[in-house]
């Protein structure tokens, strides 16, 4: 047969484990959890803002506890995105030298998505 | 890894056609996929005529009088006739079920017949399940505890006994493994719902005291958080156990073990 990874691995090999997993299971369901507050308060945030022009959402940005807000929600978004796409990442990409770029390449976008929120709070609050 | 696409020596080609005798009443059309990697062809779709009066009710009865009647050359494997042994699983009308268990009538039209999916084909219906039971072997599917050997048997209460079913009913027929999309992609990696179904099935058990050294054997991301809870297993399961829900179990058991 020529599917050796059938006969090579026996049940032997079957019994490693990396002894990591459930920190990332409760982790995904964590940042689920939080972020169904935080999006409420988003979208409810976003419709009062409709409308009120560019300097009313300035100030509604320059509250410390909207400000603080964004940051959290960006930040767990960013997070739970990175553990999501790692998912489909590691799901259906089979080489383990492409599968690691990815998953760094996954790593640096959702940080640079983080890191263009967080600098744009930066500036509001400068500016 | 995902393929979504055929390779060449894999892609099935229009086969034989079994005529029935002329002038047969109730017949019905099997489609069978055939294959035998020692003759370097590709698979085919072989399409048998057959009198439906002429064998059993179930869909193993008509095999069986296909190979015996039709066409000897047909591989298939088969033991019980009941249910028990999970022999002659198979993919039917597009669902892992078992032959034995499944009535013919209960089709329409004709009647698909592939080997269950996504596993390495020794020849014609017949799987070859080398790395399902190396799984099932893995998860050591036997009582371990450190207490010694009582005089009589070890005892269980009602209520411990009952954490069992659902569970133990488990026959090893591998429709549920061979149905589940991350067990398509990645079986050279996943444990898969049957293998961690038995698992659960001794975590569960009040007489074994291995649980969390169970536990810690399963915490990997590809051997069990490969499950994304897609329910394929549970769907076709011929014994209507649940195996997403075993799995379910064994992950909330995890981050506490």
């Amino acid at each position: 047969m020529s599917d050796s990874y059938l006969t090579e691995r026996s049940a032997k090999d079957w019994k490693k484990s990396v002894k990591h997993g459930a920190g990332e299971w409760l982790a995904e369901r964590g940042t689920s959890v939080a972020l169904i507050p935080l999006v409420l308060w988003a979208v409810f945030s976003g419709i009062g803002l409709a409308n009120q022009g560019y300097e009313a959402s300035l100030a509604f940005v320059r509250v410390p506890l909207n400000a603080g807000l964004i940051a959290l929600l960006f930040l767990i978004s960013g997070w739970h995105m990175f553990m999501g796409l790692k998912v489909i990442i590691d799901d259906y990409i089979g080489k383990p030298g492409t599968r690691g770029l990815l998953n760094l390449v996954n790593l640096l976008f959702c940080l640079a998505v983080v890191v263009a929120v967080l600098g744009g709070l930066y500036f509001v609050f400068k500016a | 890894m995902v393929e979504l696409t055929l390779p060449k020596h894999s892609q099935i080609r229009n086969g034989k056609r079994f005529k029935a005798a002329s002038g047969t009443k109730n017949v019905r059309v099997y489609k069978i996929y055939r294959f035998d990697p020692e003759s370097g062809e590709n698979p085919r779709w072989d399409k048998y005529e057959v009198d439906s009066k002429a064998h059993g009710p179930m869909l193993l009865d008509a095999l069986i009088h296909i190979k015996n009647s039709i066409d000897s050359t047909l591989s298939f494997r088969r033991s019980c006739r009941e249910g028990i042994c999970g022999s002659c699983a198979m993919n039917i009308g597009g669902r892992n079920t078992l032959a034995c268990t499944k009535g013919w009538d209960e089709f329409s039209g004709e009647i698909t017949i592939a080997p269950l999916p996504h596993m390495p084909v020794v020849k014609d219906l017949v799987p070859d399940l080398s790395g399902f039971y190396a799984q099932y072997a893995s998860v050591e599917p036997y009582l371990q505890s450190t207490t010694p050997d009582p005089q009589k048997e070890r005892l269980q209460s009602p209520q411990n006994r009952d954490k069992l079913d659902g569970l133990y009913e488990c026959i090893l027929c591998a429709c549920c493994s061979t149905s589940c999309p991350s067990y398509w992609w990645n079986q050279d990696k996943y444990l898969g719902p049957a293998a961690l179904l038995q698992a659960y099935r001794w975590i569960a058990d009040s007489r074994d005291d291995q649980t969390k050294a169970r536990l810690e054997a399963l915490e990997d991301p590809f051997k069990l958080y490969r499950c994304h809870t897609i329910m394929n297993c549970a769907q076709v399961c011929p014994k209507g156990l649940n195996p997403a829900k075993a799995i379910a179990e064994i992950k909330k058991m995890m981050p506490g073990k």
